[in-house]
């Protein structure tokens, strides 16, 4: 029991962690492209998405910064949230909220 | 010290104190970017529903878009967007700085500090960039 706990508590450290250093090169893509396209009008984007290699990469950048996102929030609310059983719900329900909204942004990329 | 006598729980259930003890705490810029990491965290969090409005309306259409658009540039919703940009590049550059922590680079006091101070830098650059080429 106490090993794999350790375990778990390592794996989100280093998940984290992995997240972050995608997380660098994908944001400052997206925000380059924001600054260059941030006024197109909606087919531009659309047709930006449609392209297989943007299309992977948004979802990508959308996955981990769901997870990532996840695991910081995680994190605080075991930290500051005392009692227990409040504490396990906060957790689920984060898992649920971050879960649905991660994988509504994908299929509407998908869909796009 | 006084000891409260429940049988199990938490430090604080046990009223002893917890440390930092935030009342006498004086805070020094290690200690503020510490916490801003964590609200500027929260506060990107939040801010990812952005993304889910934007390809939402870019799905739904161009009427929806137009809407999402006219909500973006409304003032308010602009400083929002102008303080969330901050607490990304924040939160990024911090990250960074961190992430060479984990790498076992930076620990030294100066070091800290200094790099501590490049990140408040970088991030009023990056912010203020970001917004001057829109």
């Amino acid at each position: 029991m106490q090993l794999s706990r350790t375990e778990k508590g390592d794996s989100a450290f280093k998940n984290q962690r992995v997240t972050a250093v995608m997380l660098v090169f994908l944001l400052l893509f997206f925000a380059w492209h924001i600054i260059k396209y941030h006024n197109a009008p909606r087919q531009e984007w659309v047709t930006w998405l449609h392209s297989p290699a943007i299309a992977s990469i948004m979802i990508l950048t959308m996955a981990a910064a769901f997870y990532h996102s996840f695991l910081g929030l995680k994190m605080v609310v075991e930290d500051y949230v005392h009692c227990k059983n409040l504490k396990r719900l906060s957790v689920f329900l984060l898992t649920l909220i971050h879960m649905f909204l991660a994988l509504l942004c994908i299929v509407l990329i998908i869909l796009l | 010290m006084h000891r409260s006598h429940s049988p199990q729980g938490s430090g604080l259930a046990q009223g002893r104190p917890l440390s930092p003890h935030l009342q006498v705490y004086c805070p020094q810029l290690t200690s503020i970017l510490s916490i801003l990491h964590r609200i500027t965290g929260v506060m990107l969090s939040c801010g990812l529903l952005f993304m889910v409005f934007w390809l939402y309306s870019l799905f739904q259409g161009d009427v929806c878009y137009e809407k999402f658009l006219f909500w973006m540039h409304c003032w308010s919703v602009k400083m929002l967007l102008f303080v969330w940009s901050g607490a990304l590049f924040f939160h990024l550059f911090n990250g960074i700085r961190h992430l060479a922590w984990d790498m076992g680079w930076g620990y030294e006091l100066k070091q800290v500090y200094t790099s501590g101070y490049a990140v408040l830098v970088l991030t009023a650059l990056a912010t203020v960039i970001f917004w001057g080429m829109m």
